[in-house]
């Protein structure tokens, strides 16, 4: 039976244990509330990534794709257009003076024709590498959106150390809990131990007889 | 109790799954954007929440039903609409492709027949000068010539056929490189990595372009055909001089001295 001290330093022990214990749980518990945040928190930067790509995604949607097609052809028809229509060398040098009029008229003429030869090819030309400078639009946009992306990720990956920093602290216990939960458990072993392994000492009193002789 | 974080690990595998669906789905809409029509492109995955019933403790004989409690779980099925309108796109995509090409034959071919024309006008003349026309001669500059038409068609109908396939397989790249994208999360190398290839890209385009080089001079052999005619003009009307001057008639010379 053991005295009203003894179930004191046995409770001290036993609690302070739970002490250290509810102290390391609740640690365990806030490094795994840190990093669920912290996967969260990636999540948001994934998603904001995968918004960009898709964002992006609808420049090759094939309608506006096709119009995006037509414009660049005719930017570059216009382009070429302007360098036919710029021009002024090129041609022979033209009679001068007192010639006929089916001269001028066939001058006139060639003239005409070799402007409209030029805007055809110009068309043509134009429609050739219109799908050329597509692409190199959407690829300047997808280095643009390449970049926004990149961005995001050093972002996430800025969170991600500073999540993982804060994950670390909050997995530290409180020094002072602990300390009182060892305090409490250590006295109360102590005390427990010392109260069981030194009781009051009990003596057997043995009738001893002395021997006869041996065998 | 708002279900899918089951099995004691925090939500750890309701997210996973979230996750792969959302990179299953923005994967399937990347493809139908670039008409791809194989339908199990399109196996998404969708959430849903079913109602499932929460016994009594265990340990009885016949536990009861306590409650429900809603569970979201993640189930694959086809998306049809999606399917539906990536074949449309496909179709979409093919027209453009197809009037890419004939833009590039239809270039291709103007040149070649203004050179084929300015080469045919040549020659008649030329031949009209060598006293030519109407001869073997003929028959056979006109069949040099339709031959190197054709060969030069050809040429091109091929080389418009690869520039088509060239932009395919830059579409097809752009495709990837979406994907890429989505499956990589917020990676920052990643993302840097496709910004480079959007740009090396644009290097390949200017090399592959349908234009690089231009049309040449088709029917350049047909210039030694003018030289050889021009000379030979020149040798029979030195002829034709020699002829009158020791009295013979040059004029019942029709032909030509050089072929």
């Amino acid at each position: 039976m053991c005295t009203g001290l003894e179930a004191a330093a046995i409770a001290a022990m036993v609690g302070g244990t739970a002490i250290k214990s509810r102290e390391e749980s609740r640690a365990a518990k806030r490094v795994q509330s840190a990093i669920e945040t912290g996967n969260k928190n990636q999540d948001v930067y994934a998603n904001q990534k995968r918004d960009l790509v898709l964002k992006n995604l609808k420049q090759y949607d094939p309608t506006s794709r096709a119009t995006d097609q037509t414009t660049a052809q005719n930017t570059a028809t216009d382009t070429l257009a302007k360098a036919v229509g710029d021009a002024t060398g090129g041609r022979g040098t033209e009679a001068t003076g007192k010639v006929s009029s089916d001269y001028l008229t066939g001058e006139a003429s060639s003239k005409a024709n070799e402007l409209k030869r030029s805007s055809i090819l110009a068309t043509l030309m134009g429609k050739v590498r219109g799908p050329t400078d597509l692409r190199f639009n959407e690829n300047l946009k997808n280095a643009q959106f390449g970049s926004q992306a990149a961005g995001v990720g050093a972002n996430a990956n800025i969170q991600a150390r500073a999540d993982a920093l804060k994950a670390q602290r909050t997995g530290q216990v409180d020094p002072r809990v602990m300390l009182l939960g060892q305090l409490l458990s250590t006295g109360g072993q102590a005390y427990a131990t010392g109260s069981f392994k030194n009781p009051k000492p009990q003596y057997r009193t043995f009738d001893t007889q002395p021997g006869t002789g041996y065998d | 109790m708002c279900g899918g974080g089951g099995g004691g690990d925090n939500g750890a595998q309701a997210r996973a799954d979230e996750e792969k669906s959302r990179i299953q789905n923005a994967t399937a809409q990347i493809n139908a954007i670039f008409g791809l029509t194989d339908p199990s492109v399109y196996t998404v995955s969708k959430k849903v929440t079913e109602s499932v019933p929460r016994y009594s403790s265990s340990g009885e004989d016949a536990p009861a039903i306590t409650g429900y409690d809603n569970v979201d779980r993640y189930v694959t099925e086809l998306d049809q609409p999606l399917l539906d309108t990536a074949t449309q796109n496909k179709a979409a995509i093919e027209k453009t492709y197809g009037t890419t090409r004939d833009d590039i034959l239809n270039y291709f071919k103007n040149q070649l027949n203004q050179q084929s024309e300015v080469a045919n006008r040549d020659v008649s003349q030329r031949l009209a000068q060598s006293g030519l026309t109407g001869g073997s001669h003929q028959t056979d500059t006109n069949a040099d010539l339709s031959r190197t038409y054709n060969d030069a068609l050809l040429g091109y109908t091929n080389t418009a056929d690869t520039s088509v396939n060239n932009l395919k397989s830059g579409d097809e790249q752009a495709r990837l490189n979406l994907i890429s994208q989505i499956t990589s999360g917020a990676d920052q190398a990643s993302a840097i990595s496709a910004a480079n290839t959007a740009l090396s890209n644009n290097a390949s385009l200017a090399s592959s372009s349908a234009m690089q080089g231009g049309i040449g001079n088709v029917f350049g052999n047909f210039g030694s055909l003018y030289n050889t005619s021009q000379e030979t003009a020149g040798r029979n009307a030195a002829y034709n001089r020699t002829m009158a001057a020791l009295g013979l008639n040059p004029g019942s010379y029709s032909g030509s001295l050089v072929r």
